[in-house]
């Protein structure tokens, strides 16, 4: 007769650290306090981010300058891309990561506590350095988020704090990569296979490890840029015998996965979201996780894609074009997978839901303008326009910022254990859509029409559709406002959220803790039948 | 209402809203790419238009689906959920035929990448140099060949701050266009002096970055004449918005007769190095080149823009020892906006800009530098 | 859920009684490692590659990275192994601690041994004692299931051997 008892064997009574108010926050190794931080932060960043786009859409009302100098609007694009990449979405990703992940798998915690805690208040660091760099002599970079060697050299000193904000910016993503790897792999519960988590963490564990390969990448470049400023290399210096080509082929190896970076969790939330409200489960999760893999994989093989007008050979350009347009086939299984769970389920349409037929609406129509994009001659035509403009926003607005509208809603009710206004959040999410159209939809026109990116100033053509852009980014900025308020009634005064709100929600978050969820949860793994 | 009627309203009203206002969408608000004019744009056209054709009866297609499941299987109308889970027939359907598709649009791609980057047996070869921020046209091969002239924005300043009303080409307008033939063969190579450039012609189809240090090639052969208007496509600093590309495609004969003017200009106006300017002479003709080169960072005023630009007037550089400014124009500054202005301007045109900076705001140096001394310091 | 778990184990069973208290691990040490290597090939691999351009100094940080990488995951491996496994056969109590790469056993008279519970350390600890050795018990458990344990091997003590326990 024998008896096995599995154990976590962890410690949690210090999860605060002991102490109350503000010191709870900074010490707590608690992975539901951490992802709340993640997530709050993230929302600030969003917030400075959008507060960007709103003058940069101000400047383009019309023709002319008016508000800003052509100077500072470069230092406005740049710090958009770069708070909007790595502050606000990323971070909100790794946010819904530390929640459920443990919630998700039957882990009490995620498996390195202590460093989940350091990977997160680097975050803060981080960004108060890119925003630093507004009032160093010179102003910040002002150069594009993509950091273009050689204009990177002609920068100030914002510049090499924007440098070292990235390689703050990179630990954190690693030492989350790490965690989370680890947490997936070793702290799954007894019964919990691999093939039995929710996709969710599937997408998580595939994005951690690109992650882990990109972000090496992305810190060498710009270490390089660095050292060819102040330490007299010549990487990207032709004059030196280097090639300004160079940086952009190691900025985009790492750029492309980033985007798959970004894309891959929001996949794992509409996959949590759309069976639930379609009361059926997911259709073809094995097939799921194998497109996610061949995303993942294939997303290191298309970099040139975004450089086709550097003056590629003619065999490159073919290749890279090729690889690129086999994305769409994995991508195309993951949407015709959602649209097969919704097919004779029971449908209803809360807010996540519509927020997530939202993201798969319109992160197709992204991916299509993707697939145009990737036809070399037409991209020679479009490339560095509003069409890029508006395909990427489709992306990473609509793909991305739109599913982690779906994940919280969906989870709050998990997290406070109240309701949030459900008639306020469908006027959230029909006000985003329109104005997110309204903002991006014209500016494919302005594309094709001819109008390149990242000018403070435009031709008289191009004033109509900038007009109809400029006054869907102020609504849009506006209606996020509305959001914030709809959190705050929800964890103030929301109504008590019943065990499972979701009828159709039956991973184990929703099925074995109560809600709202307790600080810790799962200290004794379950058994998964 | 649903998602897709909410969103048709919108860009009905948009449209609708445009055409109103102008008496004609499409010249208020253009939609879709410029009109070609040469083969390979219009063969970009078709492609566009027909993958956008198959893109949209996809797009269609699939979301029929999902808003038929989204009307007929909703809870509220009772519907009860299915248990299906996985197809592996269905599954395998859908992985091969877009594949199937891809190979479809690849193949005719294909040949127009191929023929895109056929630079061989041109007529015409023009380097085109990138600079922060206009563009430099050098005509190396072919007729016209030895023609060398830079192209800045001639847009006033005033119009776009908003001192004046703006002209119909506001900013696509310079002041030394590009002149090319019609139906010839025109190969193009860029490069760049300082950072990437990208020089464009939406309706020759041809992009194509200019990277300093590297030469790049790519051709276009019009075959429609007129005015061609465009931007630098590649982010390159401050002014990355203000350094148009305009291109005006002539007769066959219109072009030799612009060849034979440009010739007779370039004689007449030849500036003599080793003659020597008197002051007046030398400010006069600096403040002009001045205006053309200088005056977007360090202001028609002399006050920069600190810290990045910084002012002449009073500047160390300007009031000290004249080789010490002299070599400074000539090579740059390296890790800053300031150029090297050795390739894009002549002895007498630096001589003259110096003087003139010298001599002008609060500077009183009272010096005429000529252009031999220019030439005594070139590397 | 595991203290029923763990309860049943104790019911009805027979003379002999074999108890392997470990943690939870759902990827074996060889998994981990197996797991490092393949990161470790593509991170390096990318690096080698970029540096054959001339853009060597992705590979430090790729290096550094690796580094933290095999520190985390040899944390995790090294204990990942670890157990108790108490065994109660012919009228003694064995108990074999694995501890990373190390093994101890310790055996106890079960006539002698009694279940000792401490505080310390924040929450409940257990120990099993005989005259002039004592070994802390469950350290793998959380406190719960730590206490259930020291109940269980009480009644089992205090019923000796050879009887059978009714409650």
């Amino acid at each position: 007769m024998s008896a096995v008892i599995d154990s976590h064997g962890q410690a949690h009574d210090h999860h605060g650290g002991g102490y109350g108010g503000i010191m709870r926050w900074i010490t707590t190794t608690n992975h539901k306090d951490i992802g709340t931080l993640y997530l709050w932060f993230s929302f600030i960043m969003f917030m400075t981010g959008g507060a960007m786009a709103m003058v940069i859409r101000a400047e383009l009302f019309e023709p002319g300058l008016q508000f800003v100098n052509p100077d500072f609007f470069n230092q406005l694009t740049t710090m958009h891309g770069l708070i909007m990449v790595f502050g606000a979405i990323m971070p909100a990703f790794v946010g819904f990561a530390n929640w459920q992940i443990p919630m998700m798998i039957g882990a009490p915690d995620m498996a390195f506590a202590r460093m989940n805690n350091w990977s997160f208040w680097l975050l803060p660091f981080a960004a108060s350095m890119l925003m630093l760099s507004f009032f160093m002599p010179g102003g910040a970079p002002g150069v594009g988020w993509t950091l273009y060697a050689p204009l990177t050299v002609q920068m100030g000193m914002g510049m090499d704090l924007t440098i070292f904000a990235i390689h703050l910016l990179g630990m954190s993503s690693i030492m989350g990569s790490i965690n989370i790897i680890t947490t997936i792999l070793n702290m799954r519960a007894p019964g919990m296979t691999l093939m039995r988590m929710p996709l969710f963490c599937w997408t998580w564990l595939i994005t951690a490890y690109m992650l882990l390969a990109a972000m090496p990448v992305f810190a060498g470049a710009v270490t390089m840029t660095l050292t060819d400023r102040h330490f007299g290399t010549s990487f990207f210096n032709a004059a030196g015998g280097g090639d300004p080509v160079l940086y952009q082929h190691i900025f985009w190896f790492f750029g492309h996965p980033e985007v798959y970076i970004i894309a891959l969790p929001a996949f794992g939330v509409i996959s949590q979201v759309i069976p639930a409200f379609s009361r059926k489960p997911l259709f073809g999760y094995a097939s799921m996780v194998y497109a996610t893999s061949a995303i993942a994989i294939l997303s290191f093989m298309v970099w040139a894609h975004h450089m086709y007008t550097v003056g590629m050979p003619v065999t490159g350009q073919l290749f890279f074009m090729y690889a690129t347009m086999l994305i769409a086939a994995p991508t195309g299984v993951k949407v015709f997978n959602w649209v097969a769970t919704m097919w004779r389920g029971s449908l209803s349409f809360e807010t996540p839901m519509l927020f997530a037929c939202g993201f798969l609406f319109l992160f197709t129509l992204g991916g299509f303008t993707g697939l145009v994009l990737a036809l070399v001659p037409v991209d020679i035509q479009l490339q560095d326009t509003y069409y890029v403009v508006a395909h990427f926003h489709y992306v990473m607005v609509a793909g991305a910022l739109f599913s982690a509208f779906a994940g919280i809603y969906f989870w709050l009710p998990k997290w406070t254990g109240r309701m949030y206004d459900e008639t306020l959040g469908k006027w959230h999410f029909w006000l985003s859509m329109i104005f997110f159209n309204m903002i991006f939809f014209v500016q494919h026109f302005l594309g094709l029409a001819g109008m390149p990116r990242r000018i403070p100033d435009y031709p008289l053509m191009f004033e109509t559709w900038n007009k109809i852009s400029s006054i869907g980014a102020f609504g849009f900025g506006l209606t996020q406002l509305l959001f914030l308020y709809i959190v705050l009634k929800a964890i103030r005064s929301g109504e008590k959220a019943p065990q499972r709100p979701w009828e159709g929600a039956d991973s184990i978050d929703w099925t074995m803790i109560p809600t709202p969820a307790p600080y810790h949860t799962f200290e004794t793994p379950p058994v998964i039948k | 209402m649903t998602a897709p009627g909410l969103l048709t309203a919108l860009l009905y009203g948009c449209v609708l809203a445009a055409a109103v206002s102008s008496g004609n969408a499409e010249a208020a608000a253009p939609w879709n790419l410029q009109p070609a004019a040469s083969r390979l744009a219009a063969d970009i056209h078709d492609l566009h238009e027909w993958v956008m054709i198959l893109v949209t009866v996809i797009f269609v297609g699939v979301f029929g689906f999902m808003f038929w499941a989204v009307y007929a299987h909703r809870k509220s109308v009772g519907h009860k959920a299915a248990h299906f889970h996985e197809n592996t027939t269905v599954e395998i359907i859908w992985t091969v035929i877009p594949l199937i598709i891809l190979v479809v649009i690849a193949w005719p791609v294909t040949k127009t990448v191929i023929a895109q980057k056929d630079t061989s047996n041109a007529d015409i070869t023009i380097k085109v140099t990138g600079y922060q921020w206009k563009w430099g046209y050098d005509y190396i091969k072919g007729e016209g060949e030895g023609i060398s002239f830079i192209s800045t924005l001639s847009t006033p300043r005033d119009q776009i701050e908003g001192r004046a009303p703006k002209g119909e080409h506001y900013l696509l307008e310079v002041d030394n266009e590009l002149v090319v033939p019609i139906g010839k063969k025109v190969r193009v190579l860029t490069t760049a002096a300082d950072v990437i450039h990208s020089w464009w012609v939406p309706v020759f189809g041809a992009k194509q970055d200019a990277i300093p240090g590297f030469i790049r090639d790519i051709w276009f052969k019009a075959d429609k004449t007129g005015t061609f208007r465009s931007q630098c496509a590649e982010l390159c600093g401050k002014d990355h918005g203000f350094m148009p590309v305009v291109v005006r495609v002539v007769s066959a004969e219109d072009y030799t007769k612009w060849v034979a003017e440009q010739k007779k200009l370039a004689a007449a106006s030849a500036d003599d190095p080793n003659k020597s300017y008197t002051l007046d002479e030398l400010k006069a003709r600096g403040e002009k080149v001045y205006a053309a080169n200088c005056v977007a960072c360090h202001q028609a005023t002399g006050k920069g823009a600190p810290p990045a630009f910084p002012p002449l007037d009073g500047s160390k550089v300007v009031n000290g020892p004249k080789n010490d400014q002299i070599a400074l124009e000539l090579n740059g500054k390296p890790g800053t906006a300031m150029a090297a202005f050795d390739k894009q301007l002549n002895d007498v045109e630096l001589a003259a800009v110096i003087t003139f900076t010298r001599n002008a705001w609060g500077n009183k140096t009272g010096e005429a530098i000529q252009p031999s001394e220019v030439k005594a310091l070139r590397k | 859920m595991e203290a029923a778990h763990a309860e049943g184990a104790f019911t009805g069973q027979a003379h002999d009684l074999s108890l392997l208290l470990k943690r939870n691990c759902s990827i074996s040490p060889s998994g981990l490692w197996r797991v490092f290597v393949l990161i470790a090939l593509v991170t390096l691999g990318i690096g080698a590659g970029f540096a054959c351009f001339g853009a060597w100094l992705i590979l430090p940080f790729a290096g550094v990275e690796l580094l933290v990488l095999a520190a985390a995951f040899l944390v995790v491996g090294r204990h990942a192994t670890d157990c108790e496994r108490i065994e109660f056969a012919a009228g003694r109590v064995r108990v074999e601690v694995r501890d990373s790469e190390r093994t101890a056993v310790h055996e106890f008279d079960l006539s002698r041994a009694q279940v000792v519970l401490g505080e310390g350390g924040g929450g409940i600890r257990v120990w099993l004692r005989a005259r002039d050795a004592q070994l802390e018990i469950g350290r793998h458990l959380d406190e719960q299931s730590r206490a259930g344990l020291a109940t269980e091997l009480r009644r089992r003590l205090h019923g000796k051997w050879d009887g059978e326990r009714k409650t």
